[in-house]
């Protein structure tokens, strides 16, 4: 009984330790921080979008640095090919002359993979990505290859730059267990970071947890209760987003094309789990699922022309199902 | 619902550093049901304050309506039913545990650790470390949290309510009580503040025991619409048993021929005035020269009963009849000096000297009068007039008055022979030159409407309209058009279109391509 209790202090010390490691480099955005754990925690993808200059791909370096976890960078470009990202098959020769086929692992083979500029890739590239993140499995040719755990794919995409992209397909989309829009830092959090890049001294960013250690936490979360009531709550913020369901809300009816898919659900409880967790609780509340649902449902609902036309956001319609659902005790 | 477990030992809840929550027993359980019996205690309190808010209605209706149009069973159906719709509705909103928990949880800012907690003890789940250790942390949660604090007694929006409408019903009743030398509370409020509303009422069958006893029950129904003045009084006066008449009234009343008496009616009574005494002394046997006019004008009433309705005071009968006179006086000689012909001058002069009587005759009765002597036949002129005027029948009864109505009859018809002569030639000669007036002006506006004809067509020139400087909306007539994106060899690549909007884009060229082939 004890052992749950003090493990679970344990593990929310080191989820903190994690965060005070990336703040060292990071400065702000806890939010973002926050989220990209929940999501390597929950076994998820993440898909970070903001302007350039934000520290996108400085946070999953920290973040691998922290959890001393591989971490590769792939830049997608219009050019980039599947085989880029996967590998490919290279003849080699060996002492004794024989030459053979050899599976050269791409740069997916990595614990912790950035997307960079995601969206310059073509859909196949892009597709390519789809079996690694849903299966964690790369096939090529005949062979298929086990991605190790813990394997997080952290996508970026510039939301100004529309010219020669390609949106990311729904499917694609889906398999992101979060959503986070990076924001520009506050006054205060720019003086930090200016002063930061004034010192000559680079921050150093030590170990706090390794990947067995992540991989026990992850195991731990999926022992977090989660009462009916927060699960309907969640059941009921999805169906909210579909505009074909009774109880869809207004704007949903108006605004949104297609709803959510189950994946929001249980993108929902997955990391309102973690997130409970890291708040040192073992039953997950109805405010983290209410925490989590603009970056776990945003990119699930695709909106319709008339939304696009009367500039309406995916957020903007989020927060009004959020507005308008009730807590069971308040019905 | 799965059966509940038993209550478990309690924790050892000081290993934790936790003090142990102030409900008493220290177990989740006991805070969630002594909180579920605070809530239906509030809820109950709630829903009698509505249940006594709706009995008050009730109790309010009767105090303003009174016995008479709400009955005291009304009263009770408004009470028990109030207390049975509210009995149902507290019944029907009883909390589970677990919603209860569920407020617990938001009353104290607990994340649901009481709600989970409880869910997962009380069913049939499996215990792990980890529901246990979360049993412990919501306990802990709850620690220090009293259940008073959770669910406050409030004063329920229904309290306000039916204060309010008990402090209403304590003015009604203060009022009543005030009013009243004894309380009743049988006649409505509004006839205990305002005596004057009850008394139509009693008025009106007061009115109806006095009604004038000559009056015959066919003739009374007219004259007391006149005389009431308003239908509701009448339909009143209707639902009440009808006033007894006599029957020697009826009789009356019924008979053919019997003189008939002019009822009382309220600005219809017929005052005589110092013109009609004349008319009054030709009532007399000796007299009946002015008396068939009389006789005409008020049916088959008899000659005395006619004098005495006409001394009714109450009325300005005559003064009105005089009023119509003039008028109708006037308007003939604005039609005769229309008509280019001149007005009887010695008729009216002669009328004029005839006095108050005389002016009660008709015009054409009055020049009847001319070859005849100088009073008396302008009287008989007018009387005769009348007659003829409103038809009425010769006196039946007195075959003095029926000698008197046929020669009057005579007088009147001649008169009226040489009036109408008169009036043909006087007419003949009017409209020819009308006619030649009319002519005339035929043809002006003939040849003003060729003219402005003829111009209207060969006009020509420009119009400048000016108006105020304002905002304006120019608008042009509807024209249709139509282009097709085909005509003009435009190609769209998938790569080009958003993806939101790549639906939008095939699905509108499909429908394109669709219609060029149509």
């Amino acid at each position: 009984m004890a052992t749950t209790e003090a493990y679970l202090q344990t593990v929310t010390e080191q989820l903190q330790a994690v965060r005070d490691e990336i703040s060292k480099v990071i400065v702000g955005h806890e939010d973002v921080v926050e989220g990209v754990l929940i999501a390597l925690v929950a076994g998820g993808h993440v898909l970070l979008e903001g302007v350039p200059g934000l520290g996108k791909t400085t946070l999953l370096r920290t973040l691998g640095e922290s959890m001393h976890l591989k971490y590769s960078r792939i830049q997608f470009t219009p050019d980039l090919m599947p085989a880029d990202i996967l590998g490919s098959m290279l003849m080699s020769s060996s002492a004794d002359g024989l030459k053979s086929l050899r599976f050269e692992p791409g740069p997916i083979f990595a614990h912790l993979v950035l997307a960079d500029e995601i969206n310059r890739a073509t859909p196949r590239t892009q597709s390519a990505l789809l079996e690694a993140m849903q299966e964690r499995t790369v096939t090529t040719g005949t062979e298929t290859h086990r991605l190790e755990d813990p394997f997080l794919v952290m996508a970026t995409q510039n939301p100004l730059e529309m010219e020669g992209t390609y949106p990311l397909p729904e499917a694609q989309l889906d398999r992101f267990v979060l959503k986070i829009v990076v924001a520009y830092p506050q006054r205060e959090e720019m003086i930090t970071i200016v002063e930061r890049t004034m010192t000559a001294e680079k921050p150093r960013v030590r170990q706090a947890v390794d990947r067995d250690q992540i991989l026990e936490i992850r195991r731990r979360a999926t022992e977090v209760l989660v009462a009916p009531h927060v699960r309907d709550y969640a059941i009921d913020l999805v169906l909210a987003t579909q505009p074909t369901q009774p109880q869809a809300h207004e704007l949903a009816k108006k605004y949104i094309r297609y709803g959510s898919s189950p994946r929001g659900a249980q993108a929902l409880v997955q990391c309102g789990r973690v997130r409970a967790l890291m708040r040192g609780r073992l039953n997950v509340s109805i405010d983290d699922i209410r925490a989590l649902a603009g970056p776990a449902l945003r990119h699930r609902i695709i909106l319709n022309f008339d939304a696009h036309a009367e500039g309406r956001t995916e957020d903007e319609i989020l927060n009004a199902i959020l507005a308008a659902a009730k807590r069971p005790a308040e019905g | 619902m799965a059966p509940r477990r038993a209550d478990p030992a309690p924790y050892n809840v000081n290993s934790l550093s936790m003090t142990p929550m102030d409900t008493g027993t220290g177990s989740l359980e006991s805070a969630v049901r002594q909180s579920r019996r605070r809530l239906l205690l509030l809820s109950g309190l709630r829903w009698a304050c509505a249940a006594a808010a709706i009995a008050l209605v009730g109790f309010i209706l009767l105090l303003a309506l009174g016995t008479d149009r709400f009955p005291g069973g009304l009263l009770w159906l408004f009470a028990l039913g109030g207390a049975g719709w509210a009995g149902w509705r507290w019944h029907k909103g009883r909390p589970a545990d677990y919603e209860v928990a569920q407020a617990l949880d938001q009353r104290w800012n607990a994340s649901d650790q009481i709600s989970t907690a409880w869910f997962f003890s009380s069913h049939e789940v499996e215990p792990t470390p980890a529901s246990e250790a979360q049993r412990k942390m919501a306990l802990a949660a709850a620690s220090g949290h009293e259940v008073t604090t959770a669910f406050p007694v409030e004063w329920p929006r229904a309290a306000s309510f039916a204060a309010a409408l008990l402090g209403l019903a304590l003015l009604l009743l203060t009022a009543r009580l005030a009013l009243q030398p004894q309380l009743s509370l049988e006649p409505p409020l509004t006839h205990v503040l305002f005596p004057s509303l009850a008394q139509p009422e009693t008025e009106l069958a007061t009115l109806e025991e006095k009604e004038d006893p000559a009056a015959p029950e066919a003739a009374d129904e007219p004259q007391s619409l006149s005389k009431k003045g308003e239908r509701a009084e009448r339909r009143e006066a209707q639902q009440k048993p009808p006033a007894e008449t006599p029957p020697a009234l009826a009789e009356t009343a019924q008979q053919p021929g019997e003189p008939f008496q002019m009822p009382e009616v309220e600005g219809l009574t017929i005052e005589p005035e110092a013109g009609d005494e004349l008319a009054f002394e030709s009532k007399e046997p000796g007299s009946e020269s002015a008396k068939p006019g009389e006789e005409a004008n008020s049916g088959e009433q008899g000659p005395s009963e006619t004098a005495e309705n006409q001394k009714d005071p109450a009325g300005d009968w005559s003064e009105k009849s005089n009023n119509l006179l003039d008028r109708l006086k006037e308007a003939f000689q604005d039609m005769m000096e229309n008509l280019g012909m001149e007005p009887p001058q010695s008729a009216s002069s002669e009328q004029q000297q005839g006095g108050e009587a005389a002016q009660q005759g008709q015009e054409g009765s009055q020049q009847s009068s001319e070859p005849g002597g100088e009073q008396a036949q302008a009287e008989q002129g007018s009387e005769g007039g009348e007659a003829e005027m409103e038809g009425g029948e010769p006196g039946a009864g007195d075959p003095q008055q029926t000698a008197q109505g046929q020669g009057n009859q005579n007088t009147s018809e001649e008169g009226s022979q040489q009036s109408q002569s008169a009036a043909a030639s006087g007419s003949a000669d009017g409209s020819k030159e009308l006619a030649e007036r009319m002519a005339e002006q035929q043809a002006a506006l003939d040849a003003l409407e060729e003219f402005y004809m003829q111009r209207s067509e060969e006009m020509e020139g420009e119009i400048m309209v000016e108006t105020s400087a304002a905002e304006q909306t120019a608008q042009t007539p509807y024209q249709a058009s139509r282009q097709t994106h085909t005509d003009r060899g435009g190609a769209i690549s998938r790569d080009e279109v958003p993806l939101a909007y790549q639906r939008y884009i095939e699905t509108y060229f499909r429908n394109l391509r669709r219609n060029n082939q149509n």
